[in-house]
């Protein structure tokens, strides 16, 4: 049976996350692209209404939504301002790998918290020199006795790394890849200054060093060498959001682009009624939808307990270039106005260029969907 | 959702993207246009999202000038009067303190009160040449940006006539301390009328 309903819940969260995006996010968006200013205000309201830290378990104080939920929440928020959406939504990247592969004590202590006072955390897996190409890395975790790790490395384009208070963090052991809790209070971390973006400058995104900081083995997820695994599963979770937010994007671009053409004249006419024009909505339209039911078939997947890496990635390169592809041809709907910072249509085109980077670039979510396909009989 | 303080300002927030000036949403009038004061752009807002986009239809031209600048002239009379009125009282405090002789008493003290009446005069004068603008420039339209102008000047007036009469009844420090808090408002007046001018 196939279904593209939203539950009675499911719309009355949408409305309730559309009101908070609409009268408080919108609003200042432009600002907090003016100021890069991290929206802790606005988080504060998102998490007394309780749009943060969706997928923790109710047993550790969370809401314990499914996937298709927190898309749902996603992309309200970023059609409203997707910096401000990446901003509280980085928390749910850094809590992905603790709820995957954390136990129920490293679930208390890290997740719990975060469901009793606004918090913010981190997913810092990426270095100078190891983007894409995670398996690169060079961060270390030596073990300097039988309790105690020594992590020692950069991380690189950290978002919320300058607000977290404690980074997911993969670092090599002699095992492999491994995974850790980093505090963000202990000795030897250094954290870099907000990075100057092209857009979403709400989010803050920072490099951050870690030297010699000492970290207690009841801080390690999983086993030593489970942490690609469990980074990359992260990603089955995570991509969906994100696509949700780029999904946000393309329908602000497309709202922006669809009211202003019926309302503005040249030669006489409303723009709209020129087909070189009005087939660009149309364009829109249709990647749009095409975007949200990829986003929400990989969500309904992940919450079914379904693989579902292909179609996340799936999910994630079309939302993504679909965000990108709409911003673009949106401008060219508000021709000069578009261009112009007092507008804001400009700033969706800048904001938009990201979601084709992070979380895996548009080329990797393709490379990974190629080696699924691959492995298809 | 209820909103309060910044977030309820920020929500009507429309930016003329011809001479950036702050409009405020509540300003369009009976056919859903706003004018910009400053450029006389016709600007019809549409809500988006959450967002104000406006979509510019027209520019009105050919708007009539104000009448000799009367109303520029007044306010920067009064601007300049007030500090110098408040000059020579200070001059008036340090003359009592130090019992030395720093010019003629008898006669600063009555120059100190007619220079506050002038600026209340002048303000006064400011306040009928800004409305006589308002219905000939900016057709008698409402703006929010006005709006808070005349709020302000009401107060304004109110504490000029304080410290004069505070003045008058030889309560010179707290007549004083009342014409800081009136240069305040003169400032912040002369900052919203800079928009007027200048657009932001
Ligand atoms: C604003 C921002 C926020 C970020 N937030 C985080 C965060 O919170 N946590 C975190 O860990 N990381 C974060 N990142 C890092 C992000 O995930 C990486 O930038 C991204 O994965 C790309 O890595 P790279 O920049 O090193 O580019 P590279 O890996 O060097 O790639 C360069 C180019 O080569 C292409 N390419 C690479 N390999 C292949 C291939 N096999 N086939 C085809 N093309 C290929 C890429 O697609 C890209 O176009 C963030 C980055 C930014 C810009
Ligand atoms: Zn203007």
């Amino acid at each position: 049976m196939i279904d593209f309903s939203l539950t009675e819940d499911q719309l009355a969260l949408q409305k309730r996350v559309r009101e908070f995006a609409q009268d408080v996010v919108a609003p200042a968006a432009a600002e907090h692209d003016r100021t890069g200013k991290f929206p802790y205000e606005i988080a504060k309201i998102a998490w007394k209404e309780g749009f943060l830290n969706s997928h923790v378990e109710k047993e550790f104080g969370g809401p314990e939504r499914g996937s298709l939920s927190a898309c749902i929440i996603a992309e309200e928020i970023s059609a409203a301002c997707s910096g401000i959406g990446i901003a509280l939504d980085a928390n749910a990247l850094a809590q992905g790998p603790v709820i995957i592969g954390g136990n129920d004590d490293q679930k208390k202590r890290f997740l719990q918290p975060m469901t009793e006072k606004p918090m913010f955390a981190s997913y810092a897996v990426t270095e100078p020199d190891a983007g894409s190409d995670v398996s690169r890395i060079s961060t270390t975790a030596t073990k300097i006795d039988d309790n105690t790790y020594a992590i020692n490395g950069l991380k690189w384009w950290i978002t919320g790394g300058g607000v977290a208070s404690w980074y997911f963090v993969l670092a090599k052991t002699e095992n492999g890849a491994t995974g850790f809790i980093v505090d963000a209070d202990s000795a030897g971390i250094v954290r870099g200054p907000k990075e100057e973006n092209l857009g979403q400058h709400a989010s803050n995104t920072v490099r951050v060093e870690f030297q010699d900081v000492k970290v207690p083995v009841e801080n390690r997820l999983g086993e030593e060498g489970d942490g690609f695994k469990i980074a990359m599963k992260t990603f089955d979770y995570s991509r969906p959001l994100v696509a949700a937010a780029a999904v946000g994007v393309a329908r602000a671009c497309l709202s922006h682009a669809r009211l202003y053409a019926k309302k503005r004249t040249c030669f006489n006419k409303r723009i709209i009624s020129y087909q070189g024009v009005s087939f660009k909505l149309a364009d829109m339209a249709i990647n749009l939808d095409a975007a949200r039911l990829l986003t929400w078939r990989a969500a309904w997947l992940y919450d079914n307990g379904l693989p579902s890496t292909k179609e996340s990635a799936m999910a994630k390169a079309f939302a993504a270039d679909t965000g990108m592809k709409t911003a673009v041809e949106a401008v060219q709907v508000l021709g000069g106005y578009g261009y112009s910072m007092d507008v804001p249509m400009e700033k969706l085109m800048r904001d938009a260029k990201i979601f084709q980077i992070y979380e895996g670039t548009s080329e990797i979510q393709r490379t990974i969907i190629v080696a699924n396909l691959l492995r298809e009989r | 959702m209820k909103l309060k303080g910044k977030f309820r300002k920020r929500k009507n927030l429309v930016i003329c993207p011809i001479c950036h000036l702050e409009l405020s949403a509540n300003d369009v009038n009976i056919n859903g246009l706003v004018v910009c004061p400053v450029c006389g752009a016709v600007i019809e807002i549409i809500e988006s999202e959450g967002q104000k986009i406006p979509v510019v239809h027209n520019v009105e031209t050919k708007r009539p000038q104000p009448l000799f600048r009367l109303h520029t002239i007044a306010t920067h009379f009064s601007i300049g009067l007030l500090p110098v009125a408040m000059l020579a009282q200070i001059w008036l405090f340090f003359a009592r303190a130090s019992g030395e002789l720093l010019g003629n008493l008898d006669l600063l003290l009555p120059m100190c009160f007619l220079f506050l009446s002038i600026v209340l005069i002048g303000g006064i004068l400011t306040f009928a040449t800004g409305f006589v603008d308002w219905k000939r420039k900016y057709r008698g339209r409402n703006y929010e940006i006005i709006t808070r102008k005349i709020r302000w000047s009401i107060v304004l007036f109110i504490l000029l006539s304080f410290a004069i009469f505070l003045f008058w009844i030889e309560l010179f420090g707290w007549s004083f301390l009342t014409q800081i808090f009136a240069l305040g408002v003169i400032a912040k007046i002369g900052h919203l009328g800079g928009f007027l001018v200048f657009g932001k």
